[in-house]
């Protein structure tokens, strides 16, 4: 029986090598598609995650930039000075695009530096790169409110204790007693409860894509099954005393093979030739073990879909046309082409239906949770339960020939 | 003689089908017995072939082959030669690489797979065109290629479905005298075709097929075969006639 099998197996991947195009969607497009969605949605994600904004200030003095220098950076902010005298804040901004800039008014710095006692109705101008989410413009907004109000009492307290001997770069000049406790917003809040790790972008598109890739052997796999019905091949092959479940078997083998091999070159697509492009890397924290206890499950999933539609289909283009179809809407909603995380409310739940959703959180749960194959089990029979219904549904649709008598 | 393939009593019906594809059919092929399944469009005669290819159930014991029911045969399969009607190749591999896997299949040992190809490619005239793609063969030749394949294994009964369809005159009489080569050396042949001119190059007896039924069984002479499917089909326009004249079953 192995042998038979095998012969087949290694027949099938002879065929399959032949033909350049089908190699091309099973390995090109995937890497393409990491390549280029992970440069693209770079931003989306730090909107997401970790998120960091470089912000311009444009000072009159040297020294009112020091101390929101100080105060800045302890809220995560990137500083970068540049003077006003020489450009205003629409000149600025017309030149470099940059993501946040400030310009402050002559007379707050003057105030803030205890050359004035008084503060006109002159604004603080600010402007936000178009793109940024309206979100963080107002968490900007907010945070930088709470800065210049806190350098305004630590002034005023400079003014009721006396000078202090601090300089004005240390954080706890000028502080009264009770304002020493809040330096800055996030001591205010202890975070309790779960909070889920997002993926970076590396680690969302990779497994995304190779999962995507993986469904997409659908078209070659369907392709295959229609030839070999219309040519007459299983009337031929079953002559040879091989029986149906070899006969399945040895066909489907080899794309159980090619799914592995997709996974392995995604992964090292993202872990050695991303760091290269971006300045994120594919940062795994799984084994090997439930990794490929993932791939395979997954891949069978994928092989028993492929087989669904070959046994459904009576032309290969039926099949190329309904298979890739349906592998684009399954991977629209299970999290592929749009981050789950970002999903509203209802398209989360409706991601259920997609085993490409549970493909994903299982390869979530090795690349990024590191979570014990135990706990894994829960999103592993989702999508092997996927794969046994359209196995069992493919079986009981297969014909072995097209003829209807003759 | 003994027979190669007893059929007793078959019936079948394909699938969200009411009409029977075999009606009750028995056959009994002698060995070395070259036979012709002639029939048109409908007959039965792929659907009875695909019994014998092992393509339907083998459990059947109305259907035996070298005196035993086809799923006790085992590797006794492989003394059967079979060549589907459809071009059933693999058209990116080469000619070679096609009869390579095929004599894999087949079982047969790593000394002889070579031997036995360069065999078969002599016999089907393709030995030239060993290295050429199957996409790029005409359709003769692919013809040709599909009978090779089914005497990899130098088979005692050799079934060809329809072996002429599409084919050039040349490769077409060429197709005809390797058969009659074949059964010069004995091998038991069935061959099924719609044409009774290729009946009468090819085959010592005939069994004729209409509506899954077999209608005449006998030695092929034209004026006979002529006369009873006229009978039988006037008999099935005036539903009158229960015993079509001419009849040797």
């Amino acid at each position: 029986m192995i042998f038979r099998t095998l012969q087949i197996s290694i027949q099938e991947i002879k065929v399959l090598f032949a033909d350049r195009q089908a190699l091309a969607i099973l390995f090109l497009m995937p890497v393409l598609l990491i390549l280029f969605l992970s440069l693209a949605l770079t931003d989306i994600y730090h909107q997401k995650v970790g998120r960091h904004f470089q912000v311009v200030l444009l000072a009159h003095s040297k020294k009112i930039p020091e101390i929101l220098h100080a105060k800045m950076k302890g809220y995560g902010y990137e500083i970068l000075v540049d003077s006003a005298e020489s450009q205003s804040i629409e000149e600025y901004v017309q030149l470099h695009d940059p993501e946040v800039v400030l310009e402050l008014p002559q007379d707050l710095e003057a105030l803030l530096e205890k050359r004035k006692d008084s503060v006109s109705t002159e604004k603080i101008k600010i402007s936000f790169r178009p793109n940024l989410d309206q979100s963080y413009q107002d968490l900007i907004k907010a945070q930088l409110t709470l800065i210049f109000q806190s350098m305004v009492i630590d002034r005023v307290n400079e003014e009721i204790l006396g000078s202090s001997d601090l300089g004005p770069g240390d954080p706890s000049a000028g502080k009264s007693v009770a304002l020493r406790s809040f330096d800055h917003q996030t001591q205010l809040f202890e975070v309790v409860g779960k909070t889920k790790v997002l993926p970076n972008p590396l680690q969302q598109t990779v497994p995304a894509w190779s999962l995507f890739a993986m469904f997409f052997i659908v078209i070659p796999l369907s392709n295959s099954f229609i030839r070999d019905r219309k040519l007459g091949m299983f009337k031929r092959l079953l002559g040879y005393n091989v029986s149906k479940g070899e006969l399945i078997l040895g066909k489907v083998a080899p794309y159980i093979v090619i799914n592995c091999l997709q996974l392995f070159a995604m992964y090292g697509v993202g872990r050695f030739v991303m760091p290269w492009l971006t300045d994120r890397g594919f940062v795994v924290h799984g084994d090997l073990g439930p990794l490929l206890i993932v791939t395979l499950v997954s891949s069978l999933a994928a092989t028993s879909f492929g087989l669904l539609i070959a046994s459904w289909a009576r032309t290969a283009e039926q099949a190329t046309s309904l298979g890739p179809l349906l592998v684009v809407i399954m991977a629209l909603t299970g999290g592929v082409m749009i981050p789950h995380f970002v999903m509203p409310q209802f398209m989360q739940k409706l991601a259920h239906l997609s085993p490409l959703y549970w493909g994903l959180e299982s390869y979530f749960d090795v690349f990024l949770y590191h979570t014990p194959v135990k706990a894994m089990l829960y999103n592993i029979a989702f999508l092997f339960g996927f794969a046994l219904i359209t196995f069992l549904l493919a079986i009981y649709r297969f014909r072995w020939n097209d003829d209807d008598g003759g | 003689m003994e027979n190669i393939v007893e059929i007793r009593d078959l019936s079948f019906s394909y699938p969200r089908s009411s009409k029977r594809s075999l009606d009750s059919f028995s056959l009994e092929v002698r060995r070395g017995e070259s036979v012709g399944l002639l029939g048109p469009n409908g007959a039965g005669k792929t659907t009875l072939i695909s019994f014998l290819s092992g393509l339907r159930p083998r459990s059947d014991d109305r259907v035996t082959v070298f005196g035993r029911p086809l799923h006790l045969l085992g590797e006794e399969l492989l003394k059967i030669g079979y060549a589907p009607q459809e071009l059933a190749l693999y058209p990116s591999l080469s000619v070679h690489d096609n009869l390579i896997f095929f004599s894999r299949l087949a079982c047969i040992s790593k000394e002889r797979q070579r031997a036995q190809v360069e065999r078969v490619l002599e016999v089907v005239d393709l030995t030239s065109d060993r290295e050429k793609r199957v996409a790029a063969l005409s359709g003769g030749m692919k013809r040709r290629l599909n009978l090779a394949i089914a005497l990899l294994n130098e088979p005692e009964l050799l079934i060809l479905d329809e072996p002429t369809v599409g084919v050039d005159m040349m490769s077409r009489d060429l197709i005809f005298e390797r058969i009659n080569d074949l059964r010069r050396s004995g091998t038991t042949l069935i061959y099924t075709t719609h044409y009774l001119e290729e009946v009468e190059r090819v085959c010592d007896s005939v069994a004729m097929m209409n509506l899954g039924q077999l209608i005449y069984r006998g030695r092929v002479d034209l004026s006979i075969l002529v006369q009873n499917f006229k009978s039988f089909a006037n008999s099935l326009s005036l539903e009158s006639d229960p015993d079509p004249q001419g009849q040797e079953i």
